[in-house]
């Protein structure tokens, strides 16, 4: 497992602990991406600093994009500490949060008891990208707003194994004034009683991603969902004009492979027959993710789907019998959210697509047979 | 417990010396709650006389109401509710018939778990504070009563807490304006309200 990816060789590693994810990628020549950000349960950290200290990658160096692709706590917890280590990474997140209101909305609710790791994680980012402007550090770069068909990232083939591209594929401009108007209505007004955020709105703010690494196309679909109208999430992308062209071999499967996050022509479009998918649980929500009728629509597409973990299944910690009764008496349904981080590992080389694939699946990660 | 007649309580205060009815010695006695209520301000006019500090003997004719001895303060609560475990809850959802929380567990800290449960779980004062983003207090555990009996019990408390002031939301627009100015984006024609 700790084993670095050679020079020429690209990786894609997931990680999910049943609830958050963060995505890592070796863009050849030692150059990382690295997209959210969750918490190791046991060791208190981001899981993608262990992994990469693991590997022995020079984080302040390497990483040369770290991506928020939206606030939610799932995604960005742990993001701060990425960003500290990351020193030479530019740092991109949605640009519907890009707004004097946005802010404001996180330093109002810092102590005052509305906390949310996602509007905690978002304060201290500011705070560590303004700090690096003050010092007037080469590095301090960010953020730079990710919206619909912006390049984020262009590292040419000049020296390097690969040409490499980052593209957003979204929020739309429609999502971005929807996730402004969501924010207006979040903050918080003299005379309401103080309560903690909990963003309940589908997520169109999300943003999903487009990398390009030499001839092979990835699609990280993040948590984008399929709502109408048409200029809004998956819809608002198919109808881009601008959007990279081509097809993904390997997709990270949006919205861990909810219904609300289907889109057919996603698949028929944006990405190859029999693609390899990759996907993340969610145990919180009305119903766990992926479902087995999430598993079956996206089996239609693809044969090769690995997912980081179970979305039910974990134990819950050993407790005193009358308590585990006192529960059980008093709740209707009950399930951990939290489980074991799970990890797949995609490595292959450029220019063989995925006819000899290296697939490593560690802790709770699993092949969806 | 001991309880004086009326008769030895006369003859205790009499008896004993003219001057040695004092505060101290009132205090030893309360008065019974439920009989005989004392008339009101003969036990303050008693004390009075006695500090006065007259060199004659005073005569004391009042009549006593019946006391009792007051019992050594010890501390009996009448039951005690031994936490086995704690949960803090936030609302995520409510509707007529349950509440979808999630609970992070505060005895094995770095568990979290998704829970419903029915709304009779929360007491009528606490249904008003539970919305989506309320946060609550879930303690399990043995309800231990005075007479001996043992009760599992399951309590969820909502936290009251305070309102927005206006002056924490300048604070924050106060300091976002700064923030704006320090990351650069201040912009010179506009101000940024909220």
């Amino acid at each position: 497992m700790k084993t670095p990816p050679s020079r020429d060789e690209i990786e894609i590693s997931i990680f999910g602990p049943g609830i958050g994810e963060a995505i890592v990628i070796h863009m050849g020549d030692n150059e990382w991406l690295v997209v959210d950000s969750c918490i190791d349960r046991i060791t208190r950290n981001p899981i993608t600093i262990k992994y990469l200290k693991d590997l022995n990658v020079n984080i302040s160096s390497s990483v040369k994009l770290f991506i928020v692709t939206h606030w939610h706590d799932d995604h960005i917890r742990g993001a701060s500490t990425i960003l500290e280590e990351c020193e030479g990474a530019l740092f991109a997140c949605s640009g519907a949060i890009g707004s004097p209101e946005f802010i404001q909305f996180c330093l109002s609710s810092r102590g005052a008891l509305m906390e949310s790791s996602g509007l905690d994680e978002f304060n201290d980012i500011l705070e560590i990208l303004s700090s690096r402007t003050n010092d007037g550090r080469m590095e301090s770069r960010g953020p730079q707003w990710a919206i619909a068909d912006r390049k984020l990232l262009h590292l040419p083939k000049k020296g390097r194994c690969f040409n490499v591209e980052v593209h957003a594929l979204s929020p739309s401009d429609a999502a971005m004034t929807l996730a402004l108007r969501e924010i207006g209505q979040m903050m918080p007004k003299a005379g309401t009683p103080k309560r903690r955020v909990i963003s309940q709105t589908p997520n169109h703010a999300s943003v999903a991603l487009w990398v390009i690494i030499e001839d092979l196309n990835i699609l990280l679909g993040s948590d984008l969902e399929n709502h109408p109208p048409n200029n809004l999430g998956w819809k608002a992308v198919l109808l881009s004009q601008n959007r990279p062209a081509g097809r993904a071999l390997v997709v990270k499967v949006p919205h861990h492979g909810s219904s609300d996050a289907y889109n057919r022509a996603m698949w028929d479009q944006m990405v190859f027959s029999d693609p390899i998918a990759l996907l993340t649980p969610f145990a919180s929500g009305v119903k766990p993710l992926p479902s087995t009728a999430d598993i079956g629509r996206i089996r239609k597409h693809a044969s090769r789907i690995y997912c980081t973990g179970q979305p039910l299944g974990w134990h819950s910690p050993r407790r005193d019998p009358s308590v585990e009764r006192t529960i059980r008496e008093t709740v209707r349904t009950r399930r951990l959210i939290h489980g074991r981080m799970g990890h797949v590992r995609l490595r292959f080389r450029a220019g063989e697509g995925l006819k000899n694939p290296k697939i490593e699946l560690f802790e709770g990660a699993y092949a969806v047979g | 417990m001991r309880i004086p007649t009326e008769q030895a309580i006369a003859q205790q205060t009499v008896g004993t010396t003219e001057h040695a009815i004092t505060e101290q010695a009132i205090d030893e006695y309360i008065i019974a709650p439920n009989i005989n209520p004392v008339p009101e301000g003969s036990q303050q006019a008693f004390v009075n006389d006695s500090a006065r500090g007259s060199t004659e003997a005073p005569r004391i004719v009042i009549e006593l109401p019946p006391v009792f001895r007051k019992p050594p303060v010890t501390f009996q609560p009448q039951h005690r509710f031994r936490v086995l475990q704690k949960f803090e809850g936030t609302v995520l959802e409510i509707s007529e018939q349950e509440c979808r929380a999630l609970v992070r567990d505060l005895t094995s800290p770095g568990y979290v778990e998704e829970v419903t449960f029915s709304i009779d779980e929360i007491s009528a004062s606490d249904r008003s504070l539970a919305v989506p983003g309320g946060i609550f207090y879930w303690y399990l555990g043995y309800d231990d009563h005075i007479e001996g009996q043992r009760y599992r019990s399951s309590a969820i408390i909502f936290r009251r807490v305070p309102a927005w002031r206006e002056k924490d939301l300048i604070k924050a627009q106060k300091k976002a304006e700064s923030l704006i100015e320090r990351l650069g984006w201040k912009r010179e024609d506009s101000s940024f309200q909220r």
